[in-house]
């Protein structure tokens, strides 16, 4: 049952809450944006007096650090591009997965126009990912810097992420004479605060008339051919790293101790 | 029948297109690194500002075909100017570099440039050792 760990650490040096989270939640695969401090620094934290040892796979994201739970020759790069890195990723058991992890540019440095397009671009790497592979066991998680109603993350010609899984289910549509493959976007069911849960991953108050306050910026899709084996009730936004908040008193991310983001973790059934 | 169009449509004369330019640097990298490595040019319509957009990537066959991203070149229907946009800095937040070229003799030496960086050669040489070791 392979399980990921994705946290934009916003260049905090926060090695001992990424020790905490990966002691509590044993993820399998721990990809982290925003990293600031070597690598191999927190590979020997996090391997300190642990029997099930991460390694550091090959490749050159510069923005995404990957540790993986798994010799590395089960982990490969496919491509890297700017705030993009495509992974093939064969789990002890199950099918081999193509995992994309993204870090797309903030809404402080791209417009909203920008953001479309390099989610146009994202759907292009992907698709030419998994004609390489074979494949569309695709998982594709980060982040979007973008909410998931946003046109990038719902429109056919960008990641093409829908909230319901039987809609996903049917593969893809056709618009305007393209066949436009689905992703399921769960991250729609943790929005709001049902049960006293955080209601987004990242909190941004704007004094402008429209302010959403929380965004759910960090998510993941799932192509429909792995819908039988995600897990959606492992799915969460995590506000502690198990024994430390990483929220103020306000229930927001704590930016100052922490990161101004959640992390988010998932699993997949074997 | 009505001639629409001129009985003879020439090709301008003496221009050089920034894929070809891209070409021929991938092909000198492939010369250069005895085919270990290689370059790609993945051309997209762009639909934004400029009409075409050219991604250079160094594929390494001995990796699976592994590409990694090195630049974009975007320009639009007269070919020039183009614009190139790459992200040198070894400092991961560091913003594009985007630099203008009006002909392709400026075109040639601003890829000469970013293909002399040294995060890009250091790219290269950990592709390179690493396909070596495949």
């Amino acid at each position: 049952m392979p399980s990921f760990l994705f946290w934009n650490t916003n260049r905090k040096p926060v090695e001992q809450a990424i020790v905490r989270l990966a002691r509590k939640h044993n993820p399998d695969l721990l990809i982290l944006a925003e990293y600031p401090v070597e690598r191999e620094e927190l590979l020997a934290k996090l391997n300190e007096g642990e029997r099930a040892k991460y390694t550091l796979p090959g490749g050159f994201s510069e923005r995404l650090s990957f540790f993986v739970r798994l010799p590395p020759d089960r982990f490969v790069s496919v491509t890297d591009k700017p705030g993009i890195a495509i992974r093939r990723f064969v789990p002890s058991v199950g099918g081999e997965l193509l995992i994309v992890a993204v870090h797309l540019p903030s809404k402080f440095h791209a417009t909203g126009d920008d953001q479309k397009y390099l989610a146009v671009d994202l759907q292009r790497a992907i698709g030419e990912a998994e004609g390489r592979v074979g494949h569309r066991r695709t998982v594709v998680v980060g982040d979007f810097n973008m909410d998931p109603f946003e046109p990038g993350l719902v429109a056919s010609h960008g990641l093409h992420a829908v909230m319901d899984r039987r809609i996903a289910n049917r593969g893809s549509r056709t618009v305007n004479g393209t066949e436009c493959p689905f992703f399921y976007n769960p991250m729609w069911s943790l929005m709001g605060d049902v049960d006293g849960r955080s209601p987004g991953t990242f909190y941004y108050p704007k004094s402008g008339p429209v302010a959403y306050f929380w965004h759910m910026f960090d998510q993941v899709l799932i192509r429909p051919t792995l819908l039988e084996r995600f897990d959606q009730r492992s799915l969460c936004i995590m506000s502690s790293d198990g024994e430390r908040s990483l929220a103020g008193s306000d229930g927001r991310p704590d930016g100052k101790r922490a990161s101004d983001h959640f992390p988010i973790g998932f699993r997949l059934r074997d | 029948m009505t001639d629409f169009w001129p009985a003879v449509i020439k090709e301008t004369p003496g221009l050089v297109p920034p894929i070809t330019l891209l070409k021929e640097a991938g092909t000198d990298l492939g010369d250069k690194t005895n085919h270990m490595l290689r370059g790609q040019v993945e051309t997209n319509a762009s639909g934004g500002d400029y009409d075409f957009e050219h991604i250079f990537y160094i594929v390494a066959p001995a990796l699976d075909n592994y590409r990694y991203e090195i630049l974009r070149v975007l320009h639009g229907i007269t070919l020039y100017p183009a614009r190139v946009i790459r992200r040198p800095a070894p400092n991961v937040f560091a913003p594009a570099v985007i630099e203008d070229a009006p002909d392709a003799a400026q075109l040639r030496k601003l890829l000469q440039a970013a293909f002399n960086d040294p995060t890009v050669q250091k790219a290269v040489g950990a592709l390179l050792a690493q396909s070596k070791a495949a």
